[in-house]
């Protein structure tokens, strides 16, 4: 039976399956389009219960579950981030000093992506972060192919600028 | 920097651990959502009874105005009856509950119950289609309606379906007898003499009864086959006959 229909029915087990499944891409993804883990934990949540509401649109002969839950979690963020600034939640600190240059990188990959635009962000974190095909990405962002690979390209070319000097070799430089 | 370069960066950008209080929010959402099923039939019969009412209120109200135009028929009788058609494998299923009387010959239908809509809805109806349809009669069925009946003898099948059976006088004249009579039976304490109507296509047997004014208490209607036989398509059976009403 399809597990969507079961929890909507209120089978729990179907619809604590679904979640298992989904829930970590979904929060990663989230978490990257809006830096807060608060609110990537509020849009997993919404995202899961907008399934089990009546006007919910999903149609498994027309789109794949993990892209029709992707594209909600997509929507969700926009939605914040219109009536929020954007910020990425404090990096826990590493004690080990080896640790220092990596949060020292890491904060710069965050900061580069954070301000790509947002149409390049969204591709760019589909695509790199969840290994997700370009044919995909095209759906959830409702977009032809050619668009998305142009967006993916743009990002990528942008970020090979803005993080030219942490490139492997330019540590003496920086 | 090369692609590779650049994918080798980006992997340093980790997300945190899920919270766990996710899990736990998630499921008391799942429980939270609303319950619709379960009060949709509730809802259903809700909107049938108001529908009930708003009819009965309507009943009640407006054919007193229409009273005062034209003197009301009051029945003498009415019968209830089910149509009842047949598939093709002979599988029954009951169409329409008429209430209905014969006003000299021709059959004057007071209410009609349709059994294909939604259980609730046919469940509502069936409980008000008798009441409204005995209130209509008392006020609704004017003196002019009640002569143009008399004109020619109409027998009702349900919904649009019903038979000419000549003149109303004609058939009342000669004690229903308008074809081949092929027997007699008491149908409901009422004696009733079965006459046969039939064309190429088709026959039509009627059990009518002369003191109820040429009613028919029965009525089928069958097919003929291309090997001569006949399929029944169609009955109508008296259930209930009340007089005075």
């Amino acid at each position: 039976m399809d597990l969507v229909k079961a929890a909507r029915k209120g089978q729990e087990a179907s619809f604590l399956h679904l979640f298992e499944e989904h829930h970590l891409p979904l929060f990663r993804f989230a978490y990257r389009l809006t830096g807060s883990v608060a609110d990537a934990e509020d849009i997993v949540q919404e995202c899961f219960l907008s399934l089990l509401r009546r006007e919910c649109t999903y149609d498994p002969k027309r789109t794949p579950l993990r892209t029709y839950l992707f594209g909600i979690v997509r929507n969700q963020s926009l939605k914040r981030r219109r009536t929020s600034n954007f910020g990425v939640d404090a990096v826990p600190a590493r004690s080990p000093e080896s640790e220092i240059l990596r949060n020292e990188t890491e904060d710069a990959v965050t900061r580069a992506v954070t301000e790509l635009p947002e149409t390049q962000r969204e591709v760019l974190v589909l695509a790199h972060y969840e290994q997700m095909p370009l044919g995909e990405i095209a759906q959830i962002l409702g977009l032809e192919l050619g668009a998305a690979k142009s967006r993916l390209q743009r990002a990528r070319a942008s970020l090979k600028e803005t993080l030219a000097a942490y490139a492997p070799g330019m540590e003496r430089k920086r | 920097m090369n692609d590779t370069e650049l994918d080798q960066l980006l992997n340093t950008w980790s997300v945190p651990p899920v919270p766990a209080s996710l899990c736990a929010r998630v499921r008391v959402g799942f429980y939270a959502r609303p319950e619709r099923k379960k009060f949709r039939g509730l809802r259903v019969l809700i909107t049938a009874a108001g529908i009930a009412l708003f009819l009965l209120a309507v009943t009640l109200a407006l054919p007193q105005t229409l009273r005062l135009v034209s003197p009301a028929v009051r029945a003498p009788y009415i019968v209830d009856s089910d149509i009842v058609r047949y598939g093709f494998d002979g599988t029954p299923s009951v169409e329409f509950s008429l209430g209905s009387y014969n006003n000299e010959g021709s059959e004057v239908v007071v209410y009609e119950v349709a059994h294909s809509l939604l259980p609730a809805i046919k469940l509502g109806l069936k409980a008000i289609g008798p009441v409204v349809g005995r209130l209509t009669l008392l006020f609704v069925v004017s003196h002019e309606q009640s002569e143009r009946a008399k004109l020619i003898a109409r027998v009702s099948a349900g919904g649009f379906e019903g038979y000419w059976l000549g003149s109303a006088a004609a058939l009342i004249d000669s004690g229903c007898v308008n074809g081949p009579v092929v027997g007699h039976e008491t149908i409901l304490n009422h004696r009733t003499v079965a006459v046969r109507q039939f064309n190429d296509v088709q026959r039509m047997t009627l059990w009518m009864a002369p003191d109820l004014g040429c009613f028919a208490l029965r009525l089928t209607r069958e097919e003929r086959r291309p090997d001569g036989t006949f399929r029944l398509v169609l009955k109508k059976q008296a259930t209930k006959v009340t007089l005075n009403p």
